[in-house]
C-alpha cells in the first residue's frame, strides 16, 4: 500500500490524516529516503501510530526509520497524561536499548600497534554473542533486584566505575519508578544469566578514533579532539528486557479489549495511562531499563580493565571517562510546552534518542550550555556521530532526535551481497578490525546493509533536530 | 523453502519472517517450530537427545502461536539447547500441549546464526485456508 505523502520542505514529509488516524503523521527524511520508504511498510506504521488515544502533536519518524513491530524504528510519539496510553510495542523488546561514548587520553596512532591486543583482550573480557556470560559473575535474586531498582548506581557501588559516571548518563542511569514485583520470575531468570553481556545482532563495542569535529567549541566541552581515541558501547537489557516486554504485550492486548481499544496491529497493544495495567508497565520497564544501564556500567568497567592491562598504564593515564549515555528504545514522563500550554506527556522513543536543547535542566552541568549529547552509531565500516540536541527538537519532536542509520537490506540480502566476500579481510584493509562470535553477524551486519548514517545526520542537521559535533572512525569492532 | 520444508524464512528490512502451510493445523505449528530451529541455528542436524513438555493458553489463535514459539526461545535460550522437532499433543483455539525434543548446543557441531529477541504479533496469524493451515510471525532479532 502507498501512502500519501506530502512535502513540506527538503527534509520533511507530512502525512494527512485519513481513515481513523486521529493525527497527523511527520517523518523527516531526504527525497530519496521517501522514495526507499514507499517500497516497505513503515509509513503505515506512521499512520497506525496515530490511531492510538491521547496522541499529542504528529505521529513521527525520524530520517533513520525503517518497518518494526507496531511502531516504525525511528519512531516517536507523545501521549496525554490523562486521555493517553503507553504500548509496549512503542518501546520494543530491547528495552533502553542505548549507546554510550568513552573517551580517553590516548592517540589513535599511539595505540595502534597494540589494537589487534586491545581488539583480542575485549573480545576476551566483555562476553558478546548468544548465550555468553563471564564465569566470574554470578549474581543472586535478591542483588538483581538491587540492579532492577538502582540500575547504573548498583554496577558503580559494585565496583563498576565511580560515581562521576553517574553524572553523565540520561537520568544519571537510573529511571524512576521502578517496581520488581511487577517482573515476572521469567525475566528474573533470563536477566540474571545475561547481565553484563553485550549480546549479539547489531550491539557491538568500539574503539574509534576522533575523525572530524564540526564544532570546536562544544567538542572542547565534550573532552573530544582530532585523532583521540574513543569507545563506545551499544547493547540493552538483553533477555531480561526481551521477556518483560513480551510478558507486558499479553497484558495489554488483554488490556486494549477491556478498554475498548481498536488496534491496528496487534504490536500497539496498549492501555490507558492512567490504568493499573500502564502503571504496572511503566514499573517493569523502568525494571529493565535500569538493567540496561547496569549493563553499559559492567562492560565500562570491563573496558576500562582491559585497557589497563594491556596498555599497562593506570588509570590517570588512560582517563577513559564516560562522556554520556543514552537510551534510544523507551517511554518517559516528560513536561513539553504544546501549543503554549505546558503539559506532562509519556513520550514513546522506539529507535530515537532524546535531545534536549542547551540549558535543559536535565543536561549534566558541564554540557548546559551546548545541550545534550546524542550518538548516533553507524554501521562498522564507516563511522558514527556525536550531535547535541537542540531547540528546534525541543519545539518540534518533543526533544528526540535519530538514533542510528537504519537497515536497507534485508538479512538475507546483506548475506547474498557478502558471498564470495572475505568481509573481515576488506574491513582490515580499510583500518577496521572486527572480532566477531559468528561469522553471520558479520555478513548481516556488513555496512552496505545500512543507510550511510551521514545522510541520516545531514537530514536532522537540516531539520534543526540535531547539530553535528564530531566524526568518529572505527578502528577495531566486536561484534557478538 | 527446499522440497522436504512446510515453512519458509520471510523477508524483512530489519529482521526476519516465519510462514509455514500444512495439511492440519497441528503440522503447521510444528513446522513453525522447525523454522524457528532453521532461523536461529541454520540447517545443522539435530538429534531429540532431550525433550520437555509445553503448555501454552491464550485468547485466541494468534496469541497461542506467538506464545508457543516464544515458549520454544525461551527453552532454547535458558537451557543452550538446539530444538529439533515439536509435536503437538493437542490443539484448540486457546490452549496447546506439546512436546519439543532437541539436544544441548555444541559449538562443534551447530552454528549460531542469530539470536532471537522475540517472536511478535506483527502481522502474525494461524489461519485456515482452502485444503489446509497457514501461519505466519516476524521475529525480532
Amino acid at each position: 500500500m502507498t501512502v500519501k505523502v506530502q512535502q513540506i520542505d527538503p527534509c520533511r514529509w507530512r502525512i494527512p490524516r485519513t481513515g481513523a488516524m486521529r493525527t497527523e503523521g511527520l517523518v523527516f527524511a531526504s527525497a530519496k529516503m521517501m522514495k526507499d520508504l514507499q517500497r516497505e511498510q513503515a509509513l503505515e506504521q506512521v499512520c497506525n501510530v496515530a490511531t492510538l488515544p491521547g496522541i499529542v502533536g504528529p505521529s513521527m519518524a525520524m530520517p533513520d526509520i525503517h518497518w518494526g513491530y507496531g511502531f516504525p524504528i525511528g519512531g516517536v510519539a507523545a501521549f496525554d497524561a490523562d486521555e493517553g496510553v503507553v504500548s509496549p510495542g512503542g518501546v520494543g523488546y530491547d528495552i533502553n536499548c542505548g549507546v554510550r561514548l568513552l573517551r580517553s587520553n590516548l592517540e589513535a596512532e599511539a595505540i595502534r600497534p597494540q589494537i589487534g591486543r586491545l581488539a583480542d583482550a575485549l573480545f576476551h573480557n566483555v562476553p558478546s554473542g548468544v548465550g555468553s556470560s563471564r564465569r566470574d559473575f554470578k549474581l543472586s535474586i535478591q542483588e538483581e533486584a538491587c540492579v532492577l531498582v538502582r540500575g547504573a548506581a548498583w554496577a558503580v557501588q559494585q565496583g563498576f566505575g565511580d560515581t562521576a559516571d553517574l553524572e553523565r548518563i540520561e537520568g544519571h542511569g537510573t529511571i524512576a519508578g521502578a517496581d520488581p514485583e511487577m517482573v515476572s520470575e521469567r525475566a528474573f531468570e533470563r536477566g540474571r544469566a545475561q547481565l553484563g553481556t553485550l549480546g549479539s545482532g547489531n550491539h557491538f563495542l568500539e574503539i574509534q578514533q576522533v575523525e572530524v569535529i564540526y564544532d570546536a567549541e562544544a567538542a572542547a566541552v565534550l573532552g573530544l579532539h582530532p585523532g583521540q581515541v574513543t569507545v563506545s558501547i551499544h547493547t540493552g537489557s538483553r533477555g531480561f528486557g526481551y521477556q518483560v516486554c513480551d510478558d507486558y504485550l499479553k497484558i495489554m492486548l488483554r488490556a486494549a479489549r477491556k478498554y475498548g481499544i481498536t488496534l491496528p496491529d496487534r504490536q500497539l497493544c496498549c492501555a490507558p495511562l492512567q490504568s493499573d495495567e500502564a502503571r504496572s508497565y511503566l514499573a517493569a520497564m523502568a525494571c529493565a531499563a535500569n538493567f540496561a544501564f547496569a549493563n553499559r556500567q559492567m562492560i565500562t568497567g570491563w573496558v576500562r580493565e582491559t585497557f589497563e592491562r594491556v596498555l599497562s598504564k593506570g588509570p590517570s593515564d588512560l582517563r577513559l571517562g564516560v562522556i554520556y549515555d543514552v537510551c534510544h528504545n523507551i517511554a518517559k514522563w516528560e513536561d513539553h510546552r504544546v501549543n503554549g500550554r505546558q503539559r506532562r506527556l509519556c513520550v514513546h522513543r522506539k529507535g530515537a534518542t532524546r535531545a534536549f536543547p542547551p540549558g535543559h535542566a536535565e543536561i549534566p552541568a558541564a554540557y548546559r550550555e551546548i545541550g545534550q549529547p546524542v550518538l548516533i552509531p553507524g554501521d562498522m565500516g564507516r563511522y558514527s556521530y556525536v550531535l547535541t540536541g537542540t531547540a528546534g527538537a525541543y519545539d518540534e519532536t518533543f526533544g528526540s532526535t535519530c538514533h542510528g542509520a537504519g537497515r536497507v537490506m534485508s538479512r538475507h540480502a546483506a548475506k547474498k551481497a557478502a558471498r564470495g566476500h572475505d568481509l573481515i579481510g576488506e574491513l582490515a584493509a580499510s583500518g577496521t578490525l572486527v572480532r566477531a562470535a559468528g561469522r553471520a553477524t558479520v555478513a548481516e551486519e556488513m555496512p552496505e546493509a545500512y543507510k550511510d548514517v551521514a545522510d541520516v545526520v545531514e537530514v536532522v542537521q537540516q531539520a534543526g533536530i540535531g547539530h553535528a559535533v564530531a566524526r568518529l572512525k572505527p578502528m577495531a569492532v566486536i561484534k557478538g | 523453502m527446499t522440497p522436504a520444508d512446510g515453512f519458509r524464512l520471510i523477508e524483512h528490512t530489519a529482521d526476519m519472517g516465519i510462514e509455514a502451510r500444512a495439511a492440519s493445523r497441528e503440522e503447521v505449528v510444528e513446522e513453525m517450530v522447525r523454522g524457528l530451529a532453521v532461523l536461529i541455528f541454520g540447517r545443522s542436524p539435530v538429534a531429540s537427545r532431550v525433550t520437555t513438555k509445553i503448555e501454552v493458553r491464550a485468547e485466541d489463535p494468534v496469541e497461542l502461536l506467538v506464545s508457543c514459539l516464544n515458549e520454544v526461545v525461551y527453552w532454547s535460550e535458558q537451557g543452550h539447547m538446539v530444538p529439533a522437532a515439536l509435536r503437538i499433543q493437542s490443539i484448540n483455539d486457546g490452549e496447546l500441549l506439546a512436546t519439543v525434543s532437541g539436544e544441548p548446543f555444541d559449538p562443534e557441531r551447530h552454528s549460531m546464526e542469530r539470536e532471537v529477541k522475540s517472536v511478535t504479533y506483527h502481522q502474525a496469524c494461524l489461519d485456515e485456508i482452502p485444503g489446509g493451515w497457514y501461519a505466519r510471525v516476524y521475529v525480532d532479532l
